[in-house]
């Protein structure tokens, strides 16, 4: 393991003047660097080869109103040759700007303007620094601690004005008239929810495309800031609604790791096997998805048919099909039912055969291979640059997955491989989802084989309740009982960044505590808002039928992409 | 002139092998559909018939026993949609004078049932709950208790 340390260090020594503080907290490094100097910072960061911190994760703001400097500017770091992280934080005046890094990492470029968005922070030097999630002409920055979460708190009430990027959207000058803008979506089928793009087109070949997203943006990090750590747990599920369990699971740790609670091993290994059957569940419902837009109907009935055996194993489960809400801090909310197993092992003992049915309508079928071969092709570096996640960047052929590199949960428990592809084209992303299939099942088996007995909540009196049982009979366990489930947790102050492998890509939470029971900052990294910032990319130069293999192939949910 | 002749026929030929190759994938797909046309229908016939839900399913609300009013699953409620007017007796026994669950608003995920100590509010296995008011889909004590199932 790499000494975490070093990056602190070197930094130091490079920029002595620049660095401010230098932290260090459940194991993660944060460099406080002055505002002027981010941008040679973060050249240095990613271009030193010993370093070489070429991922940029995450760019949030934080608000603290009572501060002289207001804003802090929070950038996540990742090295993919190291496997560590860096935190860099600065901070900002309401009336200061900072420069951009767009320039050394193109994933900025979506999380700076959601920072603008959200904070009205102003980066100098952005090449298109307008609103992403709300409209063009919105009064207010949603995520200031003074921006009222309910509507009866607002001073105002207003119809929506007519969004100015409504209509005309591409700078008319250089239009001649072999060029046609064309507007796809929000209601669109196979745009997999409201995502609209503007395309500009040359013929029936697109030369630029304009992703319009925020039409199911709805504050969750706003609303969770109101609410208390358990609380928002079922905001989670609503995230990535078609793998509620991952997203439960990648919270939960956020919240274990600020609150340093060890989880049981038998709770661990139960959480992995849900996550892996609710992986396949995904994955089943992106290929049934995927194949329908591409003409592909039959794939459909099949997918959906055994997606809903997993279904309604996580049901007997957890007693929800698609908001589970079931992983708690600390454990699970009960253990598994009497007879599961079998469930799941005759599930496991049958996928090989429909995933074979699945590959005898697609994998070799010359229509299929027409429409996805060479189509949305991105390049290693580019999807690096790109801050891509999951499937979508091991398409390209970067062995890249949270589960071995940064694991969690005991997944070096299990033996697995991380199935890459070559090209980088909606091919080989198929390709890969549907081996992380057979792996995931593969998962499930060794956990369910291995799966210990004991406790599926950690004994840790802050995080867990009494026992029902106890609860009538003891006054002590009675009182405790209404402290956990008044009050909740209460971490002590600090922040974590956790993430998980998501059937989507890399989910992670960064929280800040202030010690009280509400997390003061809930940010989410979802995956599917980086992988959709690169979408204009991956489609010039092909035709408006390929979009729809493209969207397809990066497996998009809006409701994590808006929150 | 020869060579546009002769990249015409190639495409020409390659068409033609292209739209083999597609009805071959296309009779491949449809044996493995024809050989379906003989399996089991998963699907259930709705209103007909009804899905049996697993015993853990978080349903329509009920009330096992009587609520002592002690407030833990509005303090719990993530979606704040119960409403509870506590009275205390003269004899100092708590009980609620209104308890009313916004159905609409719930958002089923379960934590009432898991705060309360005396395990009165619990999450029933009936999912099908409509009606034509609003105001209709709005519990209240009586409704709770009337819910609770059947002892079998």
């Amino acid at each position: 393991m790499w000494d975490t340390k070093v990056a602190p260090r070197k930094l130091k020594k490079q920029f002595p003047n620049a660095v401010l503080e230098t932290l260090s907290f459940r194991g993660e490094e944060t460099v406080q660097v002055k505002r002027e100097e981010i941008l040679p910072i973060c050249q240095y960061l990613a271009s030193d080869p010993d370093l070489s911190f070429d991922f940029l994760t995450d760019i949030c703001g934080v608000d603290y109103p009572d501060n002289e400097k207001r804003f802090e500017v929070v950038y996540h770091l990742y090295s993919m040759r190291r496997k560590t992280r860096l935190r860099l934080k600065t901070v900002v005046g309401e009336e200061e700007s900072l420069s951009t890094v767009e320039s050394v990492w193109k994933a900025a470029t979506w999380f700076e303007r959601e920072a603008y968005d959200m904070f009205g922070l102003s980066f100098d030097g952005h090449h298109d620094l307008r609103r992403l999630l709300t409209w063009d002409g919105y009064q207010g920055h949603p995520l200031r601690k003074d921006f009222p979460v309910r509507g009866e708190d607002f001073d105002r009430y207003e119809m929506p004005a007519e969004p100015l990027d409504a209509f005309s959207i591409m700078p008319e000058e250089d239009a001649d008239e072999r060029q046609m803008v064309l507007n796809m979506g929000p209601q669109h089928p196979a745009t997999h929810g409201v995502l609209r793009l503007v395309l500009k087109l040359d013929g029936e070949v697109i030369t630029d495309a304009v992703p319009y997203v925020g039409h199911l943006h709805r504050g969750v990090e706003k609303l969770a800031e109101g609410m208390s750590y358990t609380q928002a747990i079922t905001l989670t599920d609503r995230l990535d609604y078609t793998a509620g369990i991952c997203n439960n699971m990648s919270y939960c740790l956020a919240v274990e790791k600020l609150l340093d609670v060890e989880v049981p091993k038998r709770a661990q290994y139960i959480r992995v096997i849900m996550a892996e059957l609710q992986r396949i569940a995904a994955h089943l419902l992106w290929l049934a998805t995927h194949a329908l837009d591409m003409g592909a109907m039959t794939v459909l009935f099949y997918c959906f048919r055994d997606r809903e055996t997993v279904i309604d194993i996580l049901e007997d489960i957890t007693g929800a099909r698609l908001t589970p809400s079931f992983l708690r801090i600390g454990g699970l909310a009960a253990d598994l039912p009497e007879g599961i197993d079998k469930k799941i092992t005759a599930f496991l003992d049958d996928f090989p055969r429909l995933i074979k049915e699945y590959e005898t309508l697609l994998t070799k079928n010359i229509i299929w291979l027409k429409r996805t071969k060479g189509v949305g092709v991105i390049s290693p570096q580019e999807a690096i640059n790109w801050g891509l996640t999951g499937p979508v960047i091991r398409g390209s052929g970067v062995k890249w997955d949270i589960r071995k590199a940064i694991p969690y949960s005991s997944y070096d428990d299990f033996q697995f491989v991380i199935p890459t592809g070559e090209n980088g084209d909606v091919y080989d992303r198929y390709l890969v989802r549907l081996e992380e299939m057979r792996q995931s099942a593969r998962i499930v088996r060794q956990a369910l084989k291995k799966l210990p007995k004991g406790r599926i909540r950690t004994r840790d009196p802050r995080v867990t309740p009494p026992a029902k049982a106890d609860v009538e009979k003891e006054i002590h366990a009675l009182i405790r009982h209404f402290k956990v489930m008044s009050e909740g947790v209460s971490p002590p102050p600090g922040e974590v960044y956790c993430s998980i492998e998501n059937p989507k890509g890399e989910l992670g939470w960064y929280l800040v505590s202030d010690g009280t029971s509400k997390p003061y900052r809930y940010r989410v990294h979802t995956p599917s808002f980086v992988n959709v910032a690169a979408l204009p990319e991956m489609i010039k130069g092909h035709l408006v039928a390929d979009v729809v293999a493209v969207i397809g192939s990066i497996d998009i949910v809006l409701g994590e992409i808006d929150r | 002139m020869v060579i546009s002749l002769l990249t015409g026929i190639w495409w020409f030929i390659r068409g033609i092998g292209l739209l083999v190759a597609s009805v071959f994938a296309l009779l491949k797909g449809l044996r493995l559909t024809f050989t379906k046309f003989f399996s089991r229908p998963v699907t259930i016939q709705y209103p007909e018939k009804k899905r049996e839900v697993s015993p853990r399913w978080r349903g329509i609300h009920y009330f096992e026993r009587d609520c002592v009013a002690c407030g833990l699953c509005v303090a719990i409620c993530p979606s704040q949609c119960i409403r509870l007017v506590a009275v205390e007796q003269d004899d100092g026994e708590r009980y609620p004078e209104t308890y009313e669950i916004n159905t609409v608003r719930c958002i089923y995920c379960g934590m009432c049932a898991e705060a309360c100590p005396v395990n009165a509010i619990k999450l029933g296995r009936n999912y099908e709950f409509v009606d034509y008011q609003r105001e209709a889909l709005v519990l209240d004590k009586e409704r709770l208790l009337a819910n609770a199932p059947e002892e079998v």
